[in-house]
């Protein structure tokens, strides 16, 4: 996208451009740290649900699925659906920020 | 069967073997001989990038999950450890090319860092596999990786242009003291080495009984690691986008997981988003809450990356040590009491890292 930006800005708007570059470059990096941190959460969150349930416990020990495999209850349920959400808002969120900026950007051409 | 692996034989095979490394680098010299491959490169570069993110990083904080009071891995040494780095870390910020350094000898550190944690699986497997490691092997095993390392090393230290110039967004110091031939010697004495090393394998019949050979899967893991710096040059470039994700990290993360899941079953199970979570704080958080006193946020990022992967280089040459009790009640639980006991003298004061 710089690339483009660069090649299509005036002469006159490459003060602006070069600020919304840097922006882009900040901005990817506090998207992707907070994208990861949702993934770590929300992964946390199933793994944990699942660990003490004794469901796969046995996959921490042999990798070998156990077949006393508790049932999970609407509480475990809604947890591990706010995991799976946690973790896919974050790749969401990356993709409405980069589309904010594409936008701005075009805008601004 | 199973007693010889770490794992499984498939997890074994992919993530400490270097299965998965040289599927991916398969597939990337298959995108090249494409007409048109731009696709599939950047396929394979955003596999490269998640990589980086998801194994790499974890596993350099994955460190911690082995810290442990009760079997002295979490030491004072590793308090103190912590404590000069912290303190290199802060005099960075007041001496403006210190950061460069830091990054230079971290790239000069990364060879010793590789090659010893493979020499070490290498001596696990063996006994894992009851291999004898007598002096004369254990000595070529040695000299093969510390003379890599020191080629590796001569490289950098010799032209340059030959190695990276800038590094994580800052320029490289040049330390350029070294003749070219010295890194040549050292490529063929590293050769020599290898040879030798093999050869000092081979079965040879003493007693009435011949000895054995390690496993295939040693082997291939010891070959990966040296060709990741023996390599030319031009296929380097292309080989180190996966390496040190898909073959370094995650034989660490394999290796962290072994060693945990009897003392802390969940920490094992858990323990990939838990380095994600705490690597995310630690490479990203740290550096943007630092860029809040008027630091640059690259020098910041940079100062961060080299004082934690040095924590990390300098307490697993201390915590993985086969010598060390704990380290082998851990990863080689499976075998009898009589090799244990005899094995770790064989391989008396050899780092496991």
């Amino acid at each position: 996208m710089k690339e483009i930006i660069y090649a299509s800005a005036q002469p006159t708007e490459m003060v602006r451009v070069n600020t919304l570059a840097c922006l882009e470059a900040l901005l990817n990096i506090l998207v992707n740290s907070a994208e990861l941190a949702m993934i770590a959460i929300g992964c946390l969150i199933i793994l944990t649900v699942i660990y003490k349930k004794n469901k796969i416990r046995n996959i921490a020990k042999n990798f070998r699925l156990t077949s006393d495999a508790g049932k999970f209850n609407s509480k475990d349920k809604l947890a591990i659906l706010c995991g799976g959400c946690l973790m896919t808002s974050g790749p969401a969120l990356t993709f409405c920020c980069n589309w904010l900026v594409r936008l701005y950007a075009d805008n601004l051409m | 069967m199973g007693k010889t692996w770490i794992i499984s034989p498939t997890f074994d095979c992919l993530f400490i073997c270097g299965g998965l490394f040289w599927l991916l680098y398969g597939l990337h010299l298959f995108a090249l001989t494409q007409t048109n491959h731009s696709q599939q490169l950047a396929l394979l570069a955003a596999v490269s990038n998640l990589g980086f993110l998801f194994v790499s990083e974890t596993h350099t904080i994955s460190t911690i999950f082995v810290l442990d009071t009760k079997d002295s891995s979490l030491s004072v040494r590793s308090i103190l450890i912590a404590v000069i780095l912290l303190t290199i870390g802060i005099l960075c910020f007041f001496i403006p090319a210190l950061p460069a350094i830091l990054l230079k000898v971290y790239l000069l550190w990364v060879p010793q860092h590789f090659l010893a944690q493979t020499r070490g699986i290498f001596l696990l497997y063996c006994l894992k596999a009851n291999v004898a490691i007598t002096t004369t092997k254990r000595f070529w095993l040695l000299t093969t990786t510390r003379l890599t390392m020191f080629y590796w090393m001569a490289v950098l230290l010799t032209d340059y242009k030959q190695g990276p110039t800038e590094f994580l967004m800052t320029r490289l110091p040049d330390w350029g003291v070294l003749p070219t031939w010295v890194a040549s010697a050292l490529l063929l004495l590293s050769f020599f080495s290898i040879l030798t090393l093999s050869l000092s394998f081979l079965p040879i019949s003493t007693n009435g009984t011949k000895t054995k050979l390690p496993p295939a899967h040693a082997w291939a893991m010891l070959i990966t690691s040296l060709l990741l710096f023996l390599l030319p040059r031009e296929r380097l470039d292309d080989i180190w986008l996966y390496a040190p994700a898909y073959f370094h990290g995650s034989q660490y993360l394999c290796l962290v997981y072994a060693r945990i899941k009897e003392s802390k079953p969940f920490i094992a199970f858990t323990m990939l988003p838990l380095a994600l979570l705490c690597a995310v704080a630690v490479f990203a958080g740290l550096p943007m809450l630092i860029s809040n006193f008027s630091v640059p946020l690259v020098t910041a990022l940079a100062v961060v990356f080299c004082c934690i992967q040095f924590q990390h280089f300098i307490t697993d040459a201390e915590i993985w040590k086969l010598s060390r009790k704990p380290v082998r009640q851990a990863l080689c639980s499976t075998i009898t009491e009589e090799i244990q006991f005899y094995k770790p003298r064989a391989l008396d004061g050899s780092n496991f890292k």
